[in-house]
């Protein structure tokens, strides 16, 4: 596969949210806004990438067995690098996604992907596997962030052209399942003479 | 090159690395954001004081009040070398979804200047339209005098508007502002009276306060 | 009184996996038979508790006093996943009828954020407890933790008795697993909101 391919399977054929349903914690936890949903993404893309860099250069000087401990020490060293990193210079989007940063450590995805591609593969197509996927995740928490937006505040990207609130049942938790199911749903229809 | 062998001594030796290596990372990434993080804090609390009090001079006067066996930080606003424009007091009730935190403001007579909210967890769309500052509720605390008017939404017989569909936000709110008031009266060496000192029932849980 | 309050709140209003988003994968991944979501529960209990005893003396006993925060997840995650590992060899020498049923669920623990997420919760957040704002100590923090893997049982075993039902019925394709579960979380959130402003 060329690198190309590997960040372009990413966003649709093998999309973390939609196709692989990992992360669905943040993907529900800080959709409530389009820009919430991107930050949180864009986050979650500069850690997979990373990590997919160290863990694919580093993977064949560490043992079979400590495999899975070294891996995550070395994921929440990133998470925590970023988390300092945004309280000092993003500090308003740090504190809206709160919990949800140091919790990419067990965002499914990272790990996910260190096992699955980096141990196995060379540093620079680890790279664009995890920007790929990166973009994927981002992609789709925007999109959710901003059908929830748009539904639930009646704004765009915090802009408000509705001039007042929307139904606020889609920025609250049930919204978010319901947004996601549906978009899953759809996803799978238009999906489903693909394969 | 094959694969690490898994005996316990390169087990122990590459997990030992790995953690050292991030440890020492870690270390160096926090010592450059370090004062970063500080100054980020101290501004957001500078910017929330400023909001409250009159324009003053310099740096606010910090020191902290205990009531009810809880410490209080109040920031005493200058103008000159003696004479005080204000009072910014921060204070924090349990709101709908968790604790909220105030700065709240008063002129050196006794009014409340206006009020700043610093952190809360309320619902998006209801508890949360206590952060618009221009919205009704937050305006009409500006320039009310917590000695005549009684600091309690209008159901339980006080004098505040509550925000439509968020009536315990409102309580918690209005609740951190008397609790800052009866701060303010500590503060200033006179004792929170008996009438304006009845801290309003917040919530179903009720306050061992 | 206080931990009364504690439970109650972390079960019904609170609840980690329908209002906080922690848990989500075993929530839509282990619930499609009842018996194992059963069993999931039991473990994520007992990890969570001990998980977060631990964390909470570290926090406040190690990281703090040596002026190291910042290491907090590092160690966090790290002891989680000692703790699974050890509860998993314990629990096999010591009674293998229960390592039997629960063993298989406890690798998945580790990347189970609802166990990070309460240990982190109960060092970062403020509490309010009988109307004022507070950090909880070591008693109250391991009641939050047993009482919210309470809740993650209670949402995970009703989903699971829901998807139980739903095999028999007759749902649109593109609606099958996920989707339909997503939608039926939804519901249950909402149902869930009416306990919201109890405590």
């Amino acid at each position: 596969m060329s690198k190309w391919d590997l960040i372009k399977k990413g966003i649709i054929k093998d999309n973390p949210t939609f196709v692989l349903v990992l992360g669905m914690c943040p993907t529900l936890g800080t959709t409530t806004s389009a820009l919430n949903g991107m930050g949180m993404g864009l986050a979650t893309l500069v850690v997979l990438t990373l990590s997919n860099i160290v863990i694919s250069a580093v993977a064949k000087y560490i043992p079979d067995k400590v495999r899975i401990p070294s891996y995550i020490v070395i994921i929440s060293a990133f998470v925590t690098m970023i988390q300092l990193l945004m309280q000092a210079y993003l500090p308003s989007l740090y504190e809206t996604l709160g919990l949800f940063i140091p919790l990419i450590v067990v965002n499914c995805i990272v790990l996910g992907r260190a096992e699955a591609f980096a141990n196995k593969n060379s540093v620079a197509d680890s790279a664009c596997d995890g920007l790929g996927i990166g973009l994927g995740f981002t992609l789709s928490l925007t999109v959710i962030g901003l059908i929830r937006e748009i539904l639930g505040s009646g704004s765009f990207f915090g802009w408000n052209f509705l001039g007042a609130d929307g139904i606020l049942v889609f920025v609250l938790a049930p919204g978010a399942f319901l947004v996601l199911g549906l978009l899953m749903a759809l996803f799978n229809k238009l999906t489903a003479g693909r394969n | 090159m094959a694969k690490m062998e898994s005996s316990l001594k390169n087990m122990l030796l590459s997990l030992g690395v790995i953690c050292l290596v991030c440890a020492g990372l870690l270390a160096i990434v926090n010592a450059a954001t370090e004062k970063k993080i500080a100054r980020v804090m101290a501004d957001k609390t500078a910017r929330a004081i400023a909001q409250v009090v009159p324009a003053f001079d310099g740096a606010p006067l910090d020191t902290t009040v205990v009531l009810d066996g809880r410490e209080f930080a109040v920031h005493k606003a200058m103008e000159g070398d003696s004479v005080v424009v204000g009072y910014a007091i921060e204070s924090s009730t349990a709101g709908f979804g968790g604790p909220i935190n105030l700065m709240v403001g008063f002129s050196a007579d006794g009014e409340i200047y206006s009020t700043a909210v610093i952190s809360h967890s309320e619902t998006p769309g209801l508890g949360a339209k206590m952060t618009d500052e221009t919205s009704r509720f937050r305006t009409q605390f500006q320039g009310m005098n917590p000695a005549e008017s009684t600091l309690a939404v209008t159901k339980d017989g006080g004098d505040v508007d509550a925000i439509t569909a968020s009536t315990i936000t409102s309580r918690a709110f209005t609740a951190a502002v008397q609790q800052a008031y009866n701060v303010y009266l500590t503060a200033k060496g006179e004792e929170p009276d008996a009438v304006s000192a009845a801290t309003p029932q917040v919530g179903e849980g009720g306050s061992d306060e | 009184m206080i931990y009364i309050l504690i439970l109650i709140s972390a079960v019904f209003v609170n609840n980690i996996v329908l209002s906080q988003f922690l848990g989500i994968c075993p929530f839509l991944g282990v619930s499609k038979q009842v018996n194992t979501a059963v069993g999931m529960s039991l473990a994520v209990t007992f990890v969570m508790a001990l998980a977060t005893c631990v964390t909470w003396l570290l926090q406040y006993y190690v990281l703090v006093p040596l002026n190291m925060v910042y290491m907090q997840t590092v160690t966090f995650i790290l002891v989680i996943a000692g703790l699974v590992q050890m509860v998993e060899i314990i629990l096999k020498k010591i009674s293998p009828a229960l390592y039997q049923s629960l063993g298989i669920f406890l690798p998945l623990i580790t990347t189970n954020c609802a166990v990070l997420g309460v240990a982190l919760m109960v060092v970062q957040k403020q509490f309010t407890l009988g109307g004022a704002a507070k950090m909880l100590n070591l008693g109250e923090s391991v009641v939050f933790a047993i009482a919210s893997a309470i809740g993650f049982g209670l949402a995970i075993t009703l989903m699971a008795a829901i998807r139980e039902q739903l095999e028999y019925n007759d749902v649109p394709k593109p609606f099958r697993g996920i989707p339909i579960a997503l939608i039926t979380a939804g519901i249950m959130a909402l149902a869930f909101m009416g306990f919201s402003g109890m405590v």
